[in-house]
């Protein structure tokens, strides 16, 4: 369930409710997300687009007879799901629960678009690791539970780098940029790897780096892409273009998979959502492919990043915030709805008790027979903590997303890509009448 | 080759030159086209192996059945829905236009340019500005995630009122209704059995246009509806395109190009089968 960017529209509707959202705005209609008359269940109205969203909610229904979930499907988030919540919550009648992606909860935020369920969420928060629980938490205030993340690793092919000299895969970036060079220099048209021009993939590298994009200080929002730390992670990528060291296909682009099945790229650093969709498009090297760590900074002390992920939110005006909370938790910590969502969705989920569920121990053979997951279930324990989206991520990874595109076939250079976007984030986070802080 | 003209020799650079632009246009907008028609009788690995642009593994036939068959059949009912939208809205707006424009055109009252000026100011509006307000007004109203929140903003087209107009004022004669009404035929008579009859090109036209609007309106739909049977077949297929990739509930590649081919095919017999009317209605307006 990877979770992009919201349409420019999205940015533009967030920007207006923002600053002419009234208190009383709910005065409009009934609300609909909300309606409990005293005598029947409490009715909770639901709004997402993943497949089996729709089981799980069937599943509380028989085994909750005080609550009556109803899902609605919507268009995916970036496709319009996100303007039409937004939308809703600006009418009065926004549903109580929705699915929105992490990247996009704080502009929810900033929007005013939530409801803050903080105080049901004591039980729930320990069942979840802390880099999760900061997805859906922001300033201190919770607006959701989590559902699932992405943690990254290293898809490669076993025979190619076997082929290249290469026996164990890089478990180090240093390792990743010496195989980069062995790769090219035995064969001048093979890469070990791909730059694309994915922001949030690129932000995955910079969340494991501990390089963050944003943080919150009381009501003041920091941006800090041009950062030290960014820089060094920017700077070890440029080096590796500057060599010519790695292909520059558009992310998830057929293009970028035909190189793959033609053993022009050997490997992929990329999220667990990915593993599916290399296995459905590279039907090449079917067997051949297989999954390790993502390189890390310090061997000594390996952290990871995460690319993606989303949680089940709380809108605006859910006059059973309690209610809503009790579902959010149940739908990502029960055994059978895990179960369910890992099967019909193709989630990895959120809850630390769900990693050990028997659906993730299933060998994979496009990956050789591999059980890909338990290497996803050793990160995700060690993902770097202090990772924050901020309001402005529509703009942030058009922008970066753009200048990814242009350092990748050496029209810039990332740490000027940065020094960019940073000066268009925080101009962008005026805009919407944010304070904000470059840090 | 002395047969060659004398127009001929004299020009021959010009009408390569125009020859080659055409050429260079028709590409442009045939090729995505051709792309499609091919994409959609490859299996979901042979769309990322081999020449895009050239047939591979076929299996358009196994791809339709699974369009058709997929979630109980919902292919089917979106194509229904958005023919709903399309035939109801752009039908009521034709008849809107046609009336709003024979009175813009024909009748002399106070007010007449400024509503004809209001109207020209509506064309220039974007439609999916329109969208947001639209909702919070439907929402107030109660008809949000209803049929009638989609139907209704298909009913209005500024550009059928602007186009019926101009057809009209060029096209009916006002010797003509003037017998008419010396006939003793009253005011409605004469529009439905006189303006109606010469004003068909510019109808169809109008119709033609509002119809395309409307079967490919995304925006509008993804707001007001939160329901997949209501939905029109645009979101539906965006809706498949966003779930590929997950668990079993994944929709392959292939397939949503499939249903994106379909989504297509009523267009395309539309603009076929109303071809002449349409060119008709296009050069009429502009000439007199």
């Amino acid at each position: 369930m990877k979770a992009r960017s919201t349409s420019p529209l999205a940015a533009a509707i967030a920007i207006a409710t923002a600053s002419t959202l009234l208190a009383g705005c709910s005065s409009a209609g009934d609300s609909t997300g909300s309606k409990g008359s005293a005598s029947g269940p409490v009715a909770l109205d639901f709004w997402g687009w993943a497949p089996g969203y729709d089981q799980v909610v069937d599943r509380f229904n028989r085994s909750h007879p005080n609550i009556r979930v109803t899902f609605a499907k919507t268009a995916s988030g970036t496709k319009g799901g996100y303007t039409k919540m937004l939308t809703a919550a600006k009418a009065g009648n926004a549903p109580c629960l929705a699915q929105v992606g992490y990247e996009t909860l704080p502009s929810f935020a900033a929007a005013g678009a939530l409801t803050d369920i903080t105080k049901y969420t004591a039980d729930a928060k320990p069942q979840f690791a802390d880099w999760t629980w900061r997805q859906v938490t922001i300033a201190d205030h919770t607006y959701g539970i989590p559902v699932d993340t992405a943690p990254m690793a290293l898809y490669y092919r076993k025979d190619l780098f076997a082929k290249y000299g290469i026996t164990t895969p890089p478990a180090t970036w240093e390792e990743y940029a010496a195989d980069a060079a062995k790769v090219h220099a035995a064969d001048p048209s093979a890469y070990l790897g791909n730059f694309g021009n994915d922001a949030y993939n690129y932000a995955g590298l910079a969340w494991q780096a501990g390089a963050k994009w944003f943080g919150t200080s009381g009501d003041t929002w920091q941006v800090s892409l041009d950062s030290a730390a960014n820089r060094k992670v920017a700077g070890y990528w440029q080096d590796l273009l500057d060599k010519k060291l790695l292909k520059a296909d558009p992310s998830y682009d057929p293009s970028l998979y035909s190189d793959m099945a033609d053993g022009k790229i050997l490997s992929d650093v990329n999220a667990v959502w990915a593993a599916p969709i290399i296995a459905s498009s590279v039907k090449s090297g079917a067997g051949q492919w297989a999954v390790a760590p993502m390189p890390v900074w310090d061997a000594g002390n390996p952290v990871y990043g995460n690319d993606g992920g989303s949680a089940t939110a709380v809108l605006k005006g859910c006059t059973h915030a309690k209610e809503a909370a009790e579902f959010a938790t149940w739908m990502s910590t029960d055994a059978d709805s895990v179960a369910d969502l890992i099967k019909v969705t193709g989630i990895y989920p959120a809850a630390t008790s769900a990693l050990a569920n028997p659906a993730l121990a299933q060998p994979d053979p496009f990956y050789g027979g591999q059980v890909v997951f338990d290497v996803f279930k050793a990160e995700s324990a060690h993902i770097t903590t202090d990772w924050q989206w901020g309001p402005t991520m529509t703009q942030t990874s058009t922008d970066l997303g753009d200048g990814l595109g242009k350092a990748g076939t050496g029209g810039s250079i990332l740490p000027n890509v940065l020094a960019d976007v940073q000066g268009k984030t925080v101009a962008g986070l005026k805009q919407q009448g944010l304070s904000v802080s470059a840090g | 080759m002395s047969t060659v003209t004398t127009q001929d020799r004299h020009r021959p650079a010009s009408r390569w030159l125009v020859l080659g632009v055409l050429l260079v246009a028709s590409v442009y907008f045939l090729a995505p086209v051709w792309w499609l028609l091919v994409a959609s009788t490859k299996t979901s690995s042979g769309l990322f192996s081999g020449n895009g642009f050239w047939f591979g593994d076929f299996a358009l036939f196994d791809n339709l059945k699974q369009v058709f068959t997929r979630q109980d059949g919902i292919y089917g009912e979106w194509l229904a829905n958005s023919a709903l939208y399309a035939v109801g809205g752009a039908g009521v707006s034709t008849l809107i236009s046609a009336l709003a424009g024979y009175a813009l055109a024909k009748y002399r009252f106070r007010g007449r340019e400024l509503t004809f000026n209001g109207v020209l100011a509506a064309v220039l509006v974007p439609q999916p500005l329109l969208a947001v307000p639209l909702y919070l007004m439907f929402s107030q109203l109660h008809l949000v995630n209803t049929v009638w929140a989609v139907l209704l903003p298909g009913m209005v087209s500024p550009f059928g009122v602007y186009l019926a107009r101009i057809y009209a004022a060029a096209s009916v004669p006002d010797e003509i209704i003037e017998a008419g009404r010396i006939d003793g035929a009253g005011e409605l008579r004469i529009f439905a059995t006189i303006a109606l009859r010469v004003m068909a090109p510019a109808l169809v036209t109008i119709f033609l246009f509002q119809f395309v609007s409307i079967w490919t309106n995304y925006l509008l739909p993804v707001l007001m509806l939160a329901d997949d049977h209501l939905q029109p077949v645009t979101v539906g297929v965006v809706g498949w395109q966003a779930q590929r990739a997950l668990g079993s509930g994944a929709v392959p590649l292939n397939i949503v190009v499939a249903a994106a081919m379909v989504s297509a095919v009523p267009l395309v017999i539309l603009f076929l089968s109303l071809q002449r009317f349409w060119r008709a209605g296009l050069t009429a307006g502009s000439t007199k």
